[in-house]
């Protein structure tokens, strides 16, 4: 889903590298560092259009969990000028124990897309963790083809890692030629002119290592970085300023003029499915449903930097695109009932965070954005089922850039614990043997939904018989008489019921069984004695479970488990487990929220005890003894 | 696979044009009914798209311009998607080889996608845009399309034909896809001057295939070489003859992903053609197929095998010396050999049964290929005077070990020491091993030893014990929370992996981290591993420790599991029904031991029974027991074992629920009740 050249550009500046071989001596490894990074060097020269990066890095690695920082590979395409200079490797006392030339680069076609020119250019120094340390060195020059994708600098690319020395160096010849952005406090860096050549350098020393913790801040929010944009655009024939957000807008309308053209069978096709249609909502829905009927997404990235999307009338006729020509055929369709849809950019993945103050190319994704009435509608259009109107996880709650006459940044729909909605509702027999049954009903909601759907959508019915049994948490599951609904509305709702039968779900003694009370998601503690915590601590759940069981048991057992009602509630969480005998059954009701938060490292132990008794409490079994 | 041309020099002019009529069974034909019709797989309703006809053609032809045999390879191909899980069948491509003088090109590639709309047929053809061509690397292009206007419903159906001149090997072809195939043809056609080798592999059997022959009449001009080295040109009318021989397959099921198969490709039926002998009229045989003694030969005096076990060893000189001075025996030389090998070579996680680079250089940059590796040691070892020879095999995931004679089945190198007649199996690529012990990927089947003078053959299955031995010592008190010591003691595979599992403190400590993880509510007080450096020895953990949360108290009872750690929650065997047998690289036994000493002031009220089950023939087994020690402690024993390492898919069923009970009881409770 990504155009891929964007992505590239933005982070191959960090694989490459520049050295001193004199600091690769004899190294023990210090306790929990994953590498050193001796020196980095990025120097981006801007004396035309073409900017010049050289990259020397000098890296020792001890283990493998850092691999991808001395596994070097430069993407590039017809338009990029790669110079490869030179690269060692070295072992623990280090001597060199290989030269890298030119030669010994493999230089292969990028299959990520389906089809594109991309190239990868790459050395493995093969690792295997008994050669550990190991040092690698190496030395790249690259020519880009122009100035949009300039590097950013992140001398700090994960945790447990320690830089000695990075640096980063612009040099320019041409007043106003670049912006920087200065991300989470890196050292002050010095201006120097010389003649023309003007020269900024930051340099980043002795930067000790933060240790890896779990559920940490990523390291892009935590460690120091230089974001670098240029402040013209100039692409081919076109050249503009660059310094605000509309900039990049109007060049991204320049390449997709002219571009929104439907041939008259089209137009009279859509015209005629939306004619009973009232509203703009549902006309639009009709557009997209027609469209999701129509195509599939294909990646095929070519033209300007892989900016530019296919024509509509093409697109449709070949019913595949990706998604800037879906996104564009969207728009088109739309534009020719006489309804304004915007182009718009995304940041999409795990990744939501653009960096709003500082308008730059930091997108690699397209989707649609509709505004109606009060409300703005958003489209992914590279999907056959999504409903209308909804974003996944892909895309959801984060900043994008709506490409129109006044292109602006509008942020995208955020679903929390009030939408991410997981009900059940079940009723299950005991028989004598410990044998379980269940008749289950499920609705799950927006992000909720997302594992749901993906098996609803994306596998075959045996497929999903073994991916729904995976779901679960049973032991020996059999589903029976799955069905799903999809609601196609603007919030993913997915409904689910099923006969479960789970063989011994009661384990037993002679004369007792055992019946755990939530197996439909039960919540399991992973945890281990982290006693100083350093980083914040980041929950990324935001979703609401509430879960009704009833349980029939068999004849001649009785409870020896009374009733009771256990309540958590606390800033990490609320929980509620309560078990009631009704008649000839009990009732289990349950209900868990987590809220999406950040909590400072003094909470970690509170949070940890928190967790640690709610996973506890969530194991409760009922236990059942044999009458005698 | 191999690509490798075998030229017959022959100047021909062709008087009879060699046109014979495709049946039309070779053809993907008009659409059917039953084809337009299809809504899902007869045979598997779950298949989300299915091939409705796959046809792949071989045929020779001769190439007038350059005087050589060539073929091309065509194949045609109808798809029907029938949900969106398999839109991207859409989505296809294939490799060309690029060798140093020829390559492999293709030809127009046609395609029509086919939607049903109101009873009519509605046709798109794929357009040459969306035909992709690229270099992939130095040694192949990558040809890649997209059929246009694919939706649920859609048949779409191409065809390409590739020329070629690498005819060492024919194009592979696999009657099964990761979706159902309903019909499957595959035709060769070859000149009697060729004569190909047949292999075939999978689990179901290709009935037998129809052969045919027709005679061709050529006006040919060649020149040949004769024994003593000269030459002759010979013209003239040939008349030869072209054998056809007819595979075809129907209703074959899809390929499907299952645990414990080490090497899927095994069990796909497929069948590769390998050229035999060349027999050219007036001259001599040239025979490509060989015994395995002529492999053995071949590969001793290939200049990546054996040739480079009679180059120069200067190189090692120091080693030789050192270990002479401190080695008296030949075993102890062996151990110091191989010992040092180990610690001098890393391995760069290439498998392959040639060398890369010679041995000397790998030597000196301290690492290189299986290959590489296990030569230095043969060398070092033959320097020493003890006979050692290569062995070559096939590694868990290439493949079973072939049964015909062939070297492309293989494609990983090890070593063979023979002190006092005892064979003794090295392979140094595999830290913190004594002599004898292969790692896991080796563990298949037989090793062929490249020797000389006879065809010898060497077991690859460990001699060693599999064990694992746990036991723990507890103390618990009236709120459920456990106090005590672990030990575990490992042999075999495990040990190895605990070796390299903690061989720096970053990754002891993520393996401590990981222990606490998996066992849910332990919490390590402390730790000892003991005999990390003592290969010999079972390597021993001992921990001591707290855990909380494993037994749960209700007003007077407690209830507890007494099996507290490494407990194996999930059935490896899902799936109700398997196709493929259940492969373990080894046999193996799990033992644990528990004495759990009870809160004061309880009693043991019930507690799980005992049970002794068997896998048939005793081919797997498990015990469990429990007793209350003088009303003061519970003790529990269980013995878990896989006795074989294959077992068929008729067995599939009883060691599911082998499994199935033993997860069960080890999750069985023990009840407390307050005096």
């Amino acid at each position: 889903m990504l155009f891929n050249k964007i992505i590239h550009h933005c982070f191959f500046i960090l694989l490459f590298i520049f050295a001193a071989h004199s600091q690769a001596q004899n190294l023990n490894q210090p306790d929990k560092l994953d590498a050193i990074i001796h020196l980095e060097e990025l120097k981006v020269e801007i004396v035309n259009d073409r900017p010049k990066i050289y990259i020397h890095k000098l890296i020792t690695l001890f283990n493998k969990n850092k691999s991808e920082l001395i596994d070097f590979t430069v993407h590039y395409d017809k338009e990029t000028q790669v110079k490869f200079i030179g690269g060692f490797i070295y072992d623990k006392l280090g001597k060199v124990i290989k030269k890298i030339k030119r030669s010994d680069l493999k230089d292969q076609l990028d299959m990520t897309e389906f089809a594109s020119d991309d190239r990868l250019l790459y050395y493995e120094p093969m690792l295997n963790s008994t050669v550990f340390p190991i040092t690698v060195e190496y030395e790249f020059e690259i020519t880009l083809s122009s100035l949009l994708n300039l590097p950013s600098w992140h001398p700090v690319p994960g945790y447990n890692i320690e830089v000695v020395k990075s640096t980063l160096e612009i040099n320019t010849d041409q007043e106003n030629a670049f912006r920087f952005y200065e991300m989470n406090d890196p050292p002050k860096f010095i201006k120097t002119q010389q003649n023309k050549l003007v020269s900024y350098k930051w340099q980043l020393e002795n930067f000790k290592s933060i240790n890896e913790e779990d559920e940490a801040p990523e390291i892009e929010k935590v460690a120091p970085a230089v974001l670098i944009a240029p402040k013209k655009i100039k692409y081919n024939n076109y050249t503009s300023q660059f310094t605000a957000w509309n900039d990049l807008g109007k060049w991204i309308n320049s390449l997709n003029e002219n571009r929104d053209l439907l041939p008259e069978d089209v137009k009279q096709k859509i015209t005629e499915i939306t004619k009973d249609k009232n509203s703009t909502y549902e006309k639009a829905k009709t557009v997209y449903e027609f469209m999701q009927s129509q195509t599939r997404y294909v990646s095929i990235q070519f033209g300007v930097g892989g900016m530019q999307p296919l024509w509509a009338d093409k697109t449709y006729t070949n019913g595949y695109g990706d998604c800037k020509a879906l996104s564009n055929l969207y728009v088109a369709m739309l534009k020719s009932v006489g309804i304004n849809a915007y182009y718009t950019l995304v940041l999409a993945g795990r990744q939501k965070n653009i960096i709003k103050e500082f308008p730059s190319n930091q997108f690699n994704h397209v989707i649609v954005c509709l505004p109606i009435s009060n409300d703005t509608i958003w489209m992914e259009c590279t999907s056959q089922e999504i409903p209308f109107g909804y974003l996944g996880d892909f895309t959801d709650d984060r900043d994008v850039l709506v490409v129109s006459e006044n292109s602006f940044i509008a942020h995208t729909k955020k679903y929390d614990y009030n939408n991410n909605v997981t009900v059940t509702h079940a009723e299950m027999d005991i028989d004598k043997d410990g044998n379980a049954s269940f008749l289950i009903s499920q609705s799950y909601q927006a992000l909720s939904s997302e594992k749901m759907s993906s098996i609803y959508n994306y596998y075959t019915t045996a497929e999903q018989a073994q991916k729904i049994s995976d779901l679960f948490y049973f032991k020996n599951i059999q589903v029976d008489n799955f069905k799903f609904v999809m609601q196609k509305d603007s919030i993913q709702r997915l409904s689910f019921s099923a006969r479960l039968i789970c063989r011994e779900y009661a384990s037993k003694t002679t004369n007792r069984f055992f019946i755990p009370l939530n197996q439909i998601h039960p919540f399991v503690y992973k945890h281990h004695s982290d006693t100083n915590r350093m980083q914040p601590v980041v929950e990324r759940r935001d979703f609401t479970q509430v879960d009704t069981v009833l349980i029939k048991i068999p004849a001649n057992y009785s409870a020896e488990t009374t009733d009771f009602t256990n309540t958590l509630v606390s800033e990490f969480g609320e929980y509620t487990l309560s078990l009631r005998k009704q008649a000839d059954k009990f009732i289990v009701t349950r209900k868990l929220i987590f809220k999406a938060n950040t909590f400072s490292p003094a909470q970690y132990a509170k949070r940890s005890a928190f967790f640690k008794e709610l996973a506890l409490l969530d194991a409760q079994r009922l236990v059942l003894k044999k009458q005698p | 696979m191999k690509y490798k041309m075998i030229l017959i020099v022959l100047a021909v002019c062709v008087m009879h044009a060699m046109s014979f009529s495709k049946e039309e069974s070779f053809k993907l034909g008009k659409l059917a009914k039953e084809e337009i019709e299809l809504k899902f797989c007869p045979y598997d309703s779950t298949a989300g798209a299915v091939v409705l006809k796959d046809i792949g053609l071989v045929e020779f032809k001769f190439d007038n311009n350059n005087s050589r045999f060539s073929y091309t390879y065509t194949k045609r191909t109808r798809i029907k998607i029938l949900n969106l899980s398999k839109l991207d069948e859409a989505n296809q491509e294939f490799f060309l080889f690029v060798g140093e003088d020829d390559e492999e090109t293709v030809g127009k590639i046609k395609g029509t996608t086919y939607n049903f709309e109101n009873g009519k047929i509605i046709e798109t053809d794929l357009t040459k845009e969306a035909v992709f061509k690229d270099k992939y690397d130095t040694k192949h292009k990558v040809v890649k399309f997209t059929m246009p206007n694919v939706q649920v419903g859609s048949i779409i159906e191409f065809e390409y034909s590739i020329s070629s001149i690498f005819n060492y090997t024919l194009p592979n072809w696999k009657f099964q896809k990761d979706i159902p195939v309903l019909k499957s043809i595959f035709f060769v056609e070859v000149p009697e001057f060729y004569s190909y080798r047949i292999n075939g592999k999978g689990y179901i059997r290709l009935p037998a295939p129809i052969t045919s022959s027709r005679n061709v009449k050529e006006y040919v001009s060649s020149r040949v070489s004769n024994q003593d080295g000269t030459t002759t040109n010979y013209r003239g009318e040939m008349e030869f003859s072209m054998n056809a021989t007819i595979w075809e397959a129907n209703n074959m099921p899809a390929v499907t992903e299952e645990p414990y198969v080490a090497c899927v490709d095994n069990y796909i039926t497929q069948i590769d053609y390998e050229l035999a002998c060349v027999r050219i009229p007036n001259s001599i045989q040239e025979n490509y197929s060989e015994t395995w003694k002529d492999i053995i030969t071949k590969l001793l005096h290939n200049e990546k095998v054996g040739g480079q076990l009679n180059k120069n060893t200067s190189y090692l000189t120091d080693l030789f010396q050192e270990i002479s001075k401190s080695a008296a025996t030949k075993t102890e030389k062996l151990n110091a050999a191989y010992a040092a090998i180990q610690k001098k070579m890393s391995w760069d996680e290439i498998r392959s049964k040639y060398v890369n680079t010679n041995l000397k250089d790998a030597f000196k940059n301290a690492k290189g290929n299986c290959s590489e590796i296990n030569l230095i040691l043969i060398s070092l070892l033959k320097d020493l005077e003890i006979e050692a020879y290569p062995v070559m095999l096939s590694t868990r995931n290439n493949g079973f070990t072939p049964n015909y004679p062939t070297e492309d089945g293989f494609n990983y190198m090890i070593a063979l020491a023979r002190i006092d007649g005892k064979n003794i199996l090295l392979d140094a690529t595999l830290k913190n091993v004594l002599p004898g012990v292969l790692p896991r990927r080796c563990l298949n089947g037989k090793g062929l030893i490249l020797k000389e003078t006879a065809v010898e053959w060497v077991d690859l299955n460990p001699a060693t014990n599999q064990n694992t031995i746990t036991s723990v010592e507890g103390k618990m008190d009236e709120n459920g929370k456990i106090t005590g010591k672990i030990n575990i003691a490992k042999k075999g595979y495990e040990a190895i992996d605990l070796r390299y599992d903690i061989s720096s403190a970053k990754e002891k400590d993520t393996y401590l981290k990981d222990f606490e993880k998996n066992n849910s509510g332990l919490t390590l007080v402390s730790h000892n591993f003991q005999n990390i450096d003592s290969l010999n020895l079972p390597t021993k953990e001992i921990y001591e420790f707290t855990m909380d949360g494993i037994a749960e108290k209700n007003s007077d009872m407690i209830y507890f599991s007494p099996i507290l750690i490494d407990k194996l929650s999930e059935n490896p065997f899902r799936l109700k029904d398997r196709v493929y047998p259940v492969e373990y690289p080894y046999p193996f036994e799990i033992t644990y031991i528990a004495n759990i000493e009870i809160p004061q002031g309880y009693k043991v009220e019930e507690k799980p029974a005992n049970i002794n089950l068997s896998l048939p023939e005793n081919n797997g087994k498990f015990t469990y027991m429990v007793n209350v020690l003088n009303e003061k402690s519970v003790q529990v024993n269980y013995k878990f074992s896989i006795k074989k390492t294959i077992f068929s898919g008729v067995e599939y069923e009883a060691i599911r629920e082998f499994y199935t009970q033993f997860i069960k009881k080890i999750d069985e409770q023990v009840v407390l009740k307050k005096i």
